[in-house]
């Protein structure tokens, strides 16, 4: 059986594979790619805010 | 980065410069899923005003900026808020600006280089970073394959391309 094939049981009546769980997350990252670009834009100003309270770095953020 | 783009338009509206689009992270992010970036890159056509051969003349530009008010921070200038990077064409981003696609954010007009144009920009640059996003373009964007491949022979990246496809 090839790894990808491989059955994973969430619960009971909940199983999947892991080639299903990496189509999932192809599929989630090309949703968020569609995402209008003011919304990215935002997003983009939260991850700046975060990366600057983890990093402490002096990077500006971007007022939007 | 409304009153950001209303700026830069104002540079082209005022013939400081003679067109503009946006490249780098944040064309990438235009097509691509969000990721952090800290510089809004603008590629630049100048104004035919040329000292000598090697040397582009960007001084009314940032006068210009500088009678506003805008900062200087390393290689960024400060533009309502955005830290903002001119950079002047080369022919080939010349044609990718010259065939930006038209787009609006928050009502403001703007271009930003088409993806398979900014895939080829930021193969040839070829830092790790850009190739992030080169593989971020073909896996998350419908790319048009036949342009992709026309652009990437011109630029003579196609081995390049396909070895990172494959790798």
């Amino acid at each position: 059986m090839r790894e990808e094939d491989l059955k994973i049981i969430i619960e009971k009546d909940r199983i999947t594979a892991k080639k299903r769980l990496f189509e999932e997350k192809a599929h989630f990252h090309k949703e968020q790619a569609r995402l209008p670009f003011e919304e990215k834009v935002k997003i983009l100003v939260k991850l700046q805010e975060l990366a600057s309270r983890i990093k402490g770095e002096d990077r500006i953020i971007w007022q939007i | 980065m409304r009153e950001t783009l209303k700026i830069i338009n104002e540079l082209k509206v005022t013939g400081l410069i003679d067109d503009y689009a946006i490249g780098g992270g944040i064309a990438a992010l235009f097509y691509i899923e969000p990721f952090l970036t800290y510089d809004l890159d603008v590629f630049v056509i100048p104004m035919k005003k040329r000292l000598e051969e090697g040397v582009i003349l960007l001084t009314d530009v940032f006068a210009y900026l500088k009678t506003k008010g805008y900062p200087w921070k390393g290689e960024h200038i400060i533009i309502e808020g955005v830290p903002v990077q001119f950079i002047p064409v080369d022919e080939f981003e010349k044609e990718a600006v010259e065939n930006a696609r038209m787009t609006e954010y928050e009502g403001i007009p703007t271009k930003i280089i088409q993806p398979e144009y900014l895939l080829a920009i930021l193969l040839r640059a070829g830092r790790k970073k850009d190739i992030e996003k080169v593989e971020r373009l073909i896996e998350q964007t419908d790319l048009d394959r036949e342009k992709l491949d026309s652009l990437l022979s011109r630029l003579n990246l196609k081995e390049k391309f396909t070895s990172l496809k494959e790798g």
